[in-house]
């Protein structure tokens, strides 16, 4: 469509999915009284409690809306290849990498933990093997936790465990 | 008072001596397949007595303990093959058009190396991984995730690199160990024999470790890491130090497995059964040290049952066992039995008080 890149419709679609959830979400945490109690128990959970937030009520909430996410998720990746009932498993390890290099708790975090894995992984699966590529990976996310423990986007919580 | 401790200790020490007894003697009474299938079982037993270590004493939760069991299980399974082939090449490599024995298979020739190997092999990478999370305090979800990443990247390797690990199919049909024919029925019962051995000899060890101080300062970095940061302990020093050690027990545990199976393959070590191992711990009751023996002979043996008795449906009662434990007994089955002693203990605390106003 643009020069000699083109776009399918199901991967602009998927994209603009994607931003849709991102607003929706960024929306929910950061304008609404229960995103705000959400962070509140996600930084520091004992503190909230005092507060007068019901924890436990918290924790379904996000549950719930993470669990629904992950179904949105799941009807994108209808568009982009094979469905089994294991296609989850494939995805676990990458998710949660994405969270571990963007930082507990922070959505920008997430969204360049996740461009930033998945475009090494292509690479670095185009340059070498598919194998081989998945340990660069890993050697490259180890290396990069020396360089930030806790992720891209440090939440700071005056909270210690 | 003096008198009751060491009728306590005289009695653990009675119960654990004819469960002892009780299985060494099991080849009296157990046909060889159920031997077979208790010796499977106790060779996880000793793998979750290690998780155990780490996750119920220290708070670490890996999910990828898996892979140490397999690595302790491939370095066993490569001897064996090589043994079985008699010098000549594994057949899976002459598929994949090789023609001379490479360089990482080449110390597998001699057995004692590929036992000391076993053991020394997933302590190292456990070790490697270890002090690079521990030391910058990487804990918690962190480190679960990176565990099981861990596994994952170790497995598509160990399926991609087919003509070094035999990909998916894994590594299979072995003979002989020292010469000595493996699949007769004597030998089999010897593997049982050494198995049920190694697992007093780890379960004591394990036993003495956590009772004596080092278990405190273990159980202090589970309940408070950063207090005992304070009180000058180096938490990551002895995280790291608990994760090797359950590494290379793990892969004790694998080297074993194969002996009485005979077969490793990428399935057996992947995700999915490194989370089940989390689980005969979970089940068992973690904190304890004979938590997890029972958990893993009990999970493996109800999966035995139920298979055997329901093969359509015996998923969904594992499944079931699973929510069951984990809703009504969250600190697994040795949970229960400390909860009954302690509401033991009240009411003989109630007959004394009742004794005492009595003389009043």
């Amino acid at each position: 469509m643009v020069g000699s890149l083109s776009l399918p419709y199901s991967r602009l679609f998927i994209l603009a999915l994607s931003i849709v959830c991102l607003v929706s979400i960024y929306y929910y945490f950061y304008r609404t009284a229960n995103g705000r109690r959400t962070r509140a128990v996600m930084q520091n959970r004992q503190m909230a409690e005092c507060l007068g937030v019901s924890t436990r009520k918290v924790d379904m909430i996000t549950f719930a809306i993470g669990s629904g996410f992950a179904g949105v998720a799941g009807c994108a990746l209808t568009l982009l290849g094979a469905i089994g009932p294991t296609i989850g498993t494939n995805y676990i390890i990458d998710a949660f990498m994405v969270v571990v290099v963007g930082g507990v708790g922070a959505l920008f975090g997430a969204v360049a933990g996740a461009f930033g894995i998945g475009i090494f992984n292509t690479v670095f699966e185009y340059v070498t093997s598919a194998s081989i590529g998945k340990v660069l990976i890993f050697l490259l996310i180890i290396a990069f936790l020396q360089w930030r423990p806790s992720g891209l986007v440090v939440s700071r919580s005056r909270s210690l465990d | 008072m003096q008198s009751t401790i060491i009728q306590k200790l005289l009695g653990h020490r009675i119960i654990f001596s004819i469960l002892f007894i009780l299985l060494l003697t099991a080849p009296l009474y157990l046909s060889d397949f159920r031997l077979n299938l208790l010796g499977k079982f106790l060779a996880f037993a000793i793998l979750a007595i290690g998780l155990d270590l780490l996750w119920g004493y220290t708070g670490v939760l890996s999910l990828g303990h898996g892979i140490f069991f397999g690595l302790g299980a491939y370095c066993m399974a490569m001897y064996l093959k090589l043994e079985a082939n008699a010098g000549g090449l594994p057949d899976f490599m002459t598929w994949s058009g090789m023609s001379e024995l490479p360089l990482i298979w080449l110390p597998f020739q001699y057995p004692i190396v590929a036992i000391i190997l076993g053991v020394l092999f997933p302590a190292f990478l456990a070790f490697v991984l270890g002090s690079l999370t521990f030391r910058n305090r990487i804990s918690g979800v962190y480190f679960t995730i990176l565990s099981q990443a861990l596994v994952l990247v170790l497995v598509t390797l160990f399926v991609g690199a087919q003509n070094l690990t035999g990909g998916t199919s894994g590594l299979t049909n072995f003979e002989t160990l020292f010469g000595i024919p493996m699949n007769e029925a004597s030998t089999q019962t010897m593997f049982y024999i050494i198995t049920v051995v190694v697992l007093a000899a780890i379960f004591l060890g394990c036993r003495r470790l956590v009772n004596g101080r080092f278990g405190n300062v273990l159980i202090g970095i589970r309940d408070g890491e950063n207090r005992m940061r304070f009180l000058g302990y180096n938490p990551s020093a002895y995280k790291t130090f608990i994760y090797t050690l359950s590494a290379a027990i793990a892969g004790m545990a694998g080297m074993l497995f194969v002996l009485q199976v005979g077969i490793i393959s990428p399935t057996m070590i992947g995700i999915i059964p490194s989370i089940e191992m989390v689980l005969w711990v979970a089940l068992g009751g973690r904190g304890t040290i004979i938590g997890p023996v029972i958990g893993a002979v009990l999970v493996n043996a109800a999966k035995t049952g139920f298979s055997e008795s329901y093969p359509d449906i015996w998923t969904y009662f594992l499944g079931l066992l699973f929510v069951l434990v984990v809703v009504f007994l969250p600190k697994g089955l040795t949970g229960l039995f400390e909860t009954w002693k302690a509401r033991r203990k009240s009411q003989n605390v109630g007959k004394h008080v009742d004794v005492a106003k009595s003389y009043r």
